[in-house]
């Protein structure tokens, strides 16, 4: 029994270091100034949109793209893969007044899914690099220039990430502790990364590409659910760099409901089983710097879990009486301090974000006894989902995330 | 385990307070979590290594809460002082600037506007100079009015001295810029290529504004006034 536990504990140690290591790198990187530089040629650059009944959200979508401000060869790309409500209408209004955007039908295809309908984008342009927008994008003005200069100007890299916010962050509990995940990946995760291991990950929006570089790899993976991740790998793998840009941002929409957020989640918890599969048969994802995406992949979507389940029994168990006397590890420590990193991180960024409002840090208090929780529900309904498909041996579909209309001023 | 009032940490509190007090406020946020993660793994060693028994670890944590409040507290108190004086200075500074312009950067808002022609006006008379006025009015069935006037302020600012030449939104649908020191011929070519500017960006074959040169004499709204009187007629 001790064996077990103190094996156990062994991984404890090791992702409380890791975390804790990477807040810290998270935070010096977050406080050094970035440099813009000033290119004297800016590339050609195409936005690509994936679209799929998007008329909610459209028109402030396009609003966005028309006020982006950048000194070379713009293009907006609307993929429409096939809607059925006003997305074309929209669209129409917009392409009849102004040449930057540009309506496009996606053919009928399969797997069906973002992937593919980026594949195709790809084929019917032909910039020298490529920017990912999800369909409810609002990014600021300066957003792609700044992506554009630092994607040109750093060592090795293929590209450039920028961040993502949350719009309707204050409509209520669930999208404020969404906004606040989103703040801990993108301030603590992805500086800490770039600062300790000159690496970035890809986002799935707000991300700059050079096309060569997918043409090197054969475009995206149509059946790769959590197509950011996959690309991620594969782009590391061959030895490129994703520079973090923060000041480059754009804001999205979160689902306002459990029902929509679990239906998401469920799908990016697929996405990174599929990823975690395909790591463990790629030799290639084991190298150099992809070593660290694959083992931060690994402990965050099955260590992690895997120890928040076992965290769970000790703390129900302790209620009831059961008090681990005879353990040689100090459980209730191990427990405190996995409840401090991760605490630890979530007001660090909001600190780093200007966000720490009462009401914020309370959340912050108690997100891992709630929010981090429907993790183990996630990976249980992830599992079962993806072995389901493999026995019966079906594609997975991917599965669009409902929007919203936010009234904006 | 007996309860003791002096804890490791206390060693490491007094000196830490201490040069928090002079540390930029960056950096003691950086002490802040650094310490409040080392304590605790200063802790989970101490747990490990001594076999400590539930109590000592409650213990532990209990002392370590303290004093991470402590450091917190005090954190806190340097960062509310720090910016209390920073955003003063700062606001003062910017109270002057940020009252001259709208959301657009480099775009004017109306009443700055109107204050900045007058007084460029009142210079173009005593050196005998004429002025003149692009107005531009979008069109009622116009769709999409506030990209078409993002649309202008950047053609706008691309194509004038904005130091120089001045620019505003008179309300929803009305789009000005008021040249200095012109006549009818350099105030056409100056449209001419502020709408080539614009053609750039769109694809539709009519503009969806009607625009007009108009000369200033007296002032920009009583120009607007008598032209908008001369239509009706």
């Amino acid at each position: 029994m001790n064996l077990i536990l103190n094996g156990i504990m062994a991984i404890f140690w090791l992702m409380l270091l890791y975390y804790s290591f990477l807040t810290i790198a998270g935070i010096i990187d977050r406080y050094s100034k970035q440099k813009r530089p000033e290119l004297e040629n800016y590339p050609s650059v195409a936005i690509l949109i994936p679209a799929h009944n998007e008329g909610v959200v459209m028109q402030q979508t396009l609003e966005a793209m028309m006020a982006i401000e950048y000194p070379g060869q713009l293009d907006v790309f609307l993929l429409d893969d096939q809607s059925q409500d006003e997305t074309k209408q929209i669209a129409h209004e917009f392409t009849t007044l102004f040449s930057r955007i540009h309506y496009i039908q996606v053919p009928k295809g399969e797997p069906i899914g973002k992937s593919r309908v980026l594949n195709y984008g790809l084929t019917i342009t032909d910039s020298e690099y490529f920017l990912i927008y999800d369909a409810d994008n609002q990014p600021k003005p300066d957003a792609v220039t700044k992506l554009v200069e630092q994607a040109v100007t750093t060592k090795h890299a293929c590209g450039a990430v920028g961040v993502v916010k949350t719009i309707n962050a204050e409509t209520n509990t669930l999208t404020r502790m969404i906004a606040i995940e989103f703040q801990v990946f993108q301030l603590i995760m992805q500086s800490g990364r770039w600062r300790a291991f000159k690496t970035g990950s890809l986002a799935g929006t707000n991300m700059l590409l050079k096309r060569s570089v997918i043409e090197e790899l054969g475009g995206y993976d149509p059946y790769a659910l959590a197509e950011d991740a996959e690309l991620t790998m594969r782009v590391t793998a061959l030895g490129y760099t994703l520079p973090v840009v923060y000041t480059a941002e754009t804001w999205e929409q979160e689902p306002e409901s459990m029902k929509v957020y679990m239906k998401q989640r469920t799908r990016w918890m697929l996405g990174n089983i599929y990823l975690l599969e395909k790591a463990f048969l790629t030799r290639d994802f084991w190298r150099g710097r992809t070593l660290v995406h694959s083992l931060q992949h690994i402990m965050t979507y099955l260590l992690f879990i895997f120890l928040l389940l076992i965290s769970d029994v000790v703390l129900v168990l302790g209620l009831f009486g059961y008090a681990f006397d005879e353990a040689t590890t100090p459980l209730i420590m191990f427990w405190f301090m996995t409840y401090l990193v991760y605490t630890i991180q979530i007001l660090a960024a909001q600190e780093l974000e200007k966000t720490a409002t009462p009401r914020n840090v309370l959340i912050g208090l108690i997100m891992y006894f709630t929010y981090a929780q429907l993790f183990v529900i996630l990976l249980f309904r992830g599992i079962f989902a993806y072995v389901k498909s493999k026995i019966r041996k079906e594609t997975i579909v991917w599965d669009k995330t409902k929007r919203v209309k936010i009234e904006q001023s | 385990m007996e309860r003791s009032f002096l804890s490791p940490s206390v060693f490491i509190v007094l000196p830490l307070l201490l040069v928090m007090t002079f540390l930029s406020g960056r950096k003691n946020f950086l002490v802040l979590i650094a310490y409040t993660l080392g304590l605790g793994f200063f802790y989970l060693i101490l747990s490990w290594y001594t076999s400590a028994s539930n109590e000592t670890q409650l213990l532990y944590i209990e002392q370590h809460l303290l004093a991470s409040l402590l450091i917190f507290l005090y954190w806190l108190l340097l960062r509310h002082l720090r910016s209390v004086f920073e955003d003063n200075q700062y606001l003062t500074d910017r109270v002057r600037t940020l009252e001259g312009y709208s959301e657009t950067p480099q775009l004017l808002s109306y009443s700055e506007f109107l204050d900045r022609t007058d007084f460029l006006m009142a210079g173009a008379k005593r050196r005998d100079e004429t002025n003149y006025l692009i107005h531009l009015r979008l069109k009622p069935t116009a769709p999409n009015k506030k990209s078409i006037m993002q649309l202008l302020t950047i053609a706008g600012i691309r194509v004038f001295r904005v130091h120089y030449d001045v620019m505003s939104q008179r309300n929803k649908f009305e789009f000005l810029i008021f040249l200095q020191n012109t006549d009818a011929v350099g105030a056409n070519i100056a449209c001419e290529r502020f709408l080539s500017e614009v053609r750039l960006q769109m694809t539709s074959v009519n503009y969806p504004f009607d625009v007009e040169l108009l000369p200033v004499r007296q002032s920009v709204e009583e120009t607007i006034r008598q032209h908008d009187e001369e239509a009706v007629r």
